[in-house]
């Protein structure tokens, strides 16, 4: 969706190790460092997950750790904190599930 | 068997670092529980040591990672504390984290330092990707070194939010305007005085209001964002005077809200701690004797999760708290060292007063809702929804949460709790502490069924 020149990363990036991660099946670069909310905020990606009762859009809201809004499946597990959870290589990062689906 | 120890002490920012730190100095065994990989809360939040390159923010040196590390305290992180029960020989302190943490600790005494979250602000569309807090914000440039948007929107009151925009505009972000609900704090003049000695904080606003001249970015008063709109995500703001016509669309691809903290009261309220309302900071905040106190004995609370006062505060009250755990386990506590901690602890609190005087929480957020507008973000509750409770007779904070399930989701009210109450005091003319506060229940954060358990299997 976005190309990386429009990453919302501030520079500089030279310093940073990079890494790959999986975003819904695509190979997605990250950084050593970032969080899950951090990889995808930085492709262009705002909605982490839709809720169970209306499928409204959620995103990144208190930041924290305390809303529980930013929920995404990470290597299989649901409902995992994108805000506070750093990622690693090869991670699997899946916002489609939806909480509770 | 839970691990016995003398002192537990609840949160890693500046009030439960410096408490460890004192505590251990004094010669009790503490252990120190966070609920983040590294130490600092949010004041000192420690930006991952990859992501420290040469351009980001200084960051918020503190000597307290140092001492904590030298002194003999042992810190639990990443570890969650789900619940707190007062025992016959102390407290039994549930835990949950990584494989081999304890998930039991039994303390003779506990310093709770929970820290606080922004305050919520309710407005229709607030629940929009690209809608967000200030504190995450400035959480992400500052420590991620990400930006929210490209086009950002700051709504909400206070310096926080001069801070934000010009970390904003550094990282190469347009901050589209920073709207700021109060009127201009003339008053500020008379304060003055109270300020002596607080002038590092003072040129920070400084320099962050250059920031923004250069940038051309507006800073209007008595303004506040009205409505978020967009499909997926926020693409258009409505803004206007907090009170009368006047509004305009503006298109941002991030807001940020920034109305103050609210104080994490949730542990100390499921252990059992009596608390009441404080009008000054608009949130129930608990009843503390003059060593920090509350109403169980050896259970103390310091810093923004008692009020907020700011990491100065918080540091001097982390400090008072170790003292009072140390009294209460019969330990010499030599007077001079209360006497300078109680001396420190009231010059910072002075000017922790002034800022909240001079920028208190906004007073119009309530007008803004509608009844699609939804209020408890966990459970999808509506302004209707909860309208129609309080029209069916609804008259407590416990009765519309079980009518209609908001605050029961997995933030466990954080989010909801005090606009609800607000909404609900509003609605049948009474004050906001009539209505009750709903009951917290353990685990007050949602942790796996399996986390539960005494032992890992």
């Amino acid at each position: 969706m976005f190309s990386s020149h429009e990453s919302l990363r501030i520079p500089p990036l030279t310093s940073r190790l990079p890494l790959t991660v999986q975003v819904d099946g695509e190979p997605v670069q990250a950084f050593a460092g970032e969080t899950v909310a951090t990889v995808l905020l930085a492709i262009g990606r705002r909605t982490f997950r839709h809720t169970e009762n209306t499928h409204a859009p959620r995103g990144i809201f208190c930041g924290m750790g305390v809303c529980f809004d930013c929920l995404v499946t990470v290597d299989g597990l649901p409902d995992v904190r994108a805000c506070v959870t750093p990622v690693q290589a090869g991670m699997v990062i899946d916002t489609r599930g939806g909480s509770d689906a | 068997m839970p691990e016995r120890t003398e002192l537990v002490v609840v949160g890693a920012g500046p009030a439960g670092l410096a408490a460890a730190v004192e505590a251990a100095g004094l010669g009790l065994a503490v252990t120190l529980v966070d609920g983040y990989p590294r130490p600092g809360g949010q004041y000192f939040k420690q930006t991952p040591p990859e992501l420290a390159d040469a351009a980001g923010p200084e960051g918020h040196p503190t000597a307290l990672f140092a001492e904590v590390a030298q002194a003999d305290v042992r810190l639990v992180s990443d570890t969650l504390v789900w619940g707190i029960f007062p025992e016959a020989d102390g407290f039994l302190i549930c835990l949950y984290g990584p494989p081999g943490t304890p998930r039991r600790l039994l303390a003779q005494t506990v310093v709770l330092a929970p820290g606080a979250h922004d305050r919520p602000a309710p407005f229709p569309g607030w629940t929009l990707p690209g809608v967000m807090t200030a504190g995450a914000a400035l959480a992400l440039v500052e420590h991620q070194r990400v930006l929210p948007g490209r086009r950002v929107l700051l709504s909400g009151t206070g310096p926080l939010q001069l801070v934000l925009a010009r970390h904003l505009i550094d990282g190469g972000a347009e901050v589209v305007a920073v709207l700021d609900a109060n009127p201009f704090p003339w008053t500020a003049w008379q304060h003055a005085l109270a300020a002596w000695g607080q002038w590092e904080r003072l040129g920070e606003g400084w320099a962050a209001w250059r920031t923004m001249r250069r940038a051309g970015t507006a800073l209007r008063w008595r303004h506040l964002v009205r409505r978020a709109e967009g499909n997926e995500q926020v693409e258009r703001a409505i803004i206007g005077p907090v009170q009368g016509g006047g509004a305009e669309t503006v298109a941002v691809d991030a807001i940020c809200l920034g109305h103050g903290f609210t104080p994490s009261v949730q542990l100390a309220r499921q252990a059992g701690c009596q608390d009441r309302y404080d009008p000054d900071q608009r949130a129930y905040v608990p009843v503390r004797d003059e060593w920090l106190q509350t109403t169980l004995p050896g259970l103390f609370v310091a810093g923004d999760g008692a009020g907020i006062g700011g990491k100065d505060v918080a540091q001097w009250e982390g400090r008072l708290a170790a003292l009072g755990a140390a009294r209460q386990l019969a330990r010499a506590v030599p007077p001079d060292r209360v006497a300078a901690v109680r001396r420190e602890l009231a010059r910072q609190r002075r000017f922790a007063a002034v800022l909240t005087d001079l920028f208190p929480p906004s007073a119009h957020l309530g007008s803004l809702l509608t009844d699609d507008t939804v209020l408890c973000r966990c459970e999808e509750i509506t302004v209707g929804e909860i309208r129609r409770t309080i029209d069916d007779g609804a008259t407590t904070l416990n009765a519309v949460r079980m009518v209609t399930r908001a605050g029961m989701g997995r933030c466990q009210g954080r989010m909801c709790g005090g606009p609800v109450a607000e909404l609900l005091a509003r609605e049948i003319g009474q004050p906001v502490e009539a209505v009750g506060q709903v009951t917290p229940r353990p685990p007050v954060m949602p942790v796996p069924l399996e986390g539960l358990l005494e032992e890992e299997t």
